[in-house]
């Protein structure tokens, strides 16, 4: 890798040829480790594994070098999500249940000394979003994708809650508290946010009556690999927890993730195609207002979670002209608040 | 003192020019992604030098009126920060003061679009 010093690379090739070894109970060569892009609490590498008489494979490696022993990741946004050993369990059930995921393979232990993860088979596509909307390749992809999202997310929302360890249940009412809780840490007033929250926590439904189903939490473009016939697979489970399984349509339908896309789901379908399609797989209609509630809730939480991202840059901890950049877009955010709360009205 | 040409606008646009034309064929992608928020930042600045005094003019006026107990010659921080504490407390939960809220943070969100990304709809 460039740049990278060479014991680095030492240290993840020793790493994985334990974990892989140990899986496979041979003699694992490991060469080509590349960094992919990565997110802000976990790394993830791309590299060749190959063994005598076999193919070589391409796998990934995603990992968080600096977890504690737990395995739980360190990351603020992280913390409701099942941890990594919770994460390698919860994409065996989402395949078991009929999800597309990459096939994950082993997980980490501390003696492989690289860190807290585990590994998984590549899959090939698409998942930058820009690309995946504009490019003439997606077409068909583009006109089927609504309705294999409604599909997934039916068969997410069906995984069993006690599928993997560590997953928790997040009420909405927690949900919202966070983001009012990080509002209050930003300096500015800011009163489209404030009113945006007010009006979500005016209308949060009762903790008894809250449903508690497994919830990705983070299904948007750039987890979604995409090809020519559509979604390949969905990736990022790290925040997957217990809750209400609206918050995942919600999530797809934010302005935020059209990325300039003309379509309210994901810049690419439409919600009827989505709903329809969802409905059919759960075999009960879409709760329009529900699903409106966490749309709105998807506004906030993006603006909110931009202030944060500028704020890093603020403070010195990191300095980022993206970072610097992102503050500015907030405004697209109220924008898109306004709108909803005034439809609603 | 009036400054010499110039305007602060225009050098901004002499730097943008120069990043688009002489620096972006140079440098590899992942550089030239940042080259085009480069270019957008500057943009920002550039609308904000010139729209930013007349907006919070307005911006003044319609939240004293939105607000008309709160004492005159208050600046806009200490307006902003009254009003998010009425938002809190619910003084504008009803039907009417909803409204009257809603078409002013229309018109102060329009205001901040048009400096941040005059393009986004």
């Amino acid at each position: 890798m460039a740049g990278q010093p060479d014991d680095r690379t030492a240290k993840l090739e020793g790493g994985l040829r334990n974990a892989l070894g140990r899986l496979w109970q041979r003699d694992v060569a490991v060469r080509d480790i590349r960094r992919l892009t990565g997110g802000a609490s976990s790394q993830t590498f791309a590299f060749t594994a190959h063994m005598n008489g076999q193919e070589e494979q391409v796998l990934i490696l995603r990992r968080d070098p600096f977890a504690d022993a737990a395995g739980t990741p360190q990351q603020a946004e992280t913390r409701y999500g099942p941890g990594w050993r919770g994460e390698f369990e919860v994409l065996k059930a989402a395949a078991a249940a009929g999800v597309p995921v990459p096939e994950v393979l082993v997980p980490l232990r501390p003696e492989d000394g690289i860190g807290q993860g585990f590994v998984m088979r590549f899959v090939a596509g698409e998942t930058v979003a820009r690309r995946i909307l504009r490019e003439p390749q997606f077409a068909s992809a583009r006109a089927t994708m609504a309705a294999q999202c409604g599909r997934i997310l039916g068969r997410i929302h069906a995984m069993p809650v006690d599928c993997a360890p560590g997953l928790k249940h997040v009420s909405t009412r927690a949900h919202v508290a966070h983001y009012r809780e990080r509002l209050r840490q930003w300096p500015e007033p800011m009163p489209v946010l404030e009113l945006g929250l007010r009006w979500i926590e005016q209308r949060c439904p009762p903790e008894e009556t809250e449903a508690s189903r497994f919830v990705h939490g983070d299904f948007r473009h750039g987890n979604l690999i995409v090809g020519p016939e559509g979604v390949r697979a969905v990736l990022d489970w790290e925040i997957a927890h217990l809750g209400d399984p609206y918050e995942d349509i919600g999530w797809i339908c934010t302005k935020a993730w059209r990325f300039g896309g003309p379509e309210p789901v994901g810049g690419f379908g439409d919600r009827e195609d989505l709903y329809a399609a969802y409905a059919g797989a759960t075999g009960q209609p879409v709760d329009r207002e529900r699903a409106r509630f966490w749309e709105i809730f998807g506004s906030l939480r993006w603006g909110v979670m931009c202030l944060g991202l500028t704020e890093r840059h603020l403070s010195g901890r990191v300095r980022s002209l993206e970072f610097a950049a992102i503050g500015r877009r907030v405004s697209e955010n109220e924008h898109d608040l306004l709108a909803l709360i005034e439809e609603g009205v | 003192m009036a400054l010499n040409r110039p305007t602060g606008s225009e050098l901004l646009e002499a730097l943008r020019e120069f990043l688009d034309t002489t620096v972006a064929p140079q440098v590899d992608a992942a550089t030239r992604f940042n080259l085009r928020i480069a270019a957008n930042v500057i943009g920002i600045v550039q609308r904000e030098l010139e729209q930013k005094s007349s907006a919070d003019a307005s911006e003044r006026t319609a939240l004293q009126q939105l607000m008309p107990d709160v004492a005159t010659g208050a600046d806009l921080e200490t307006l902003n920060r009254g009003l998010v504490t009425r938002i809190r407390d619910g003084q504008f939960d009803d039907a009417a003061a909803l409204a009257k809220l809603l078409r002013h943070l229309r018109t102060t969100t329009a205001a901040k679009l048009a400096i941040d990304n005059p393009r986004y709809e």
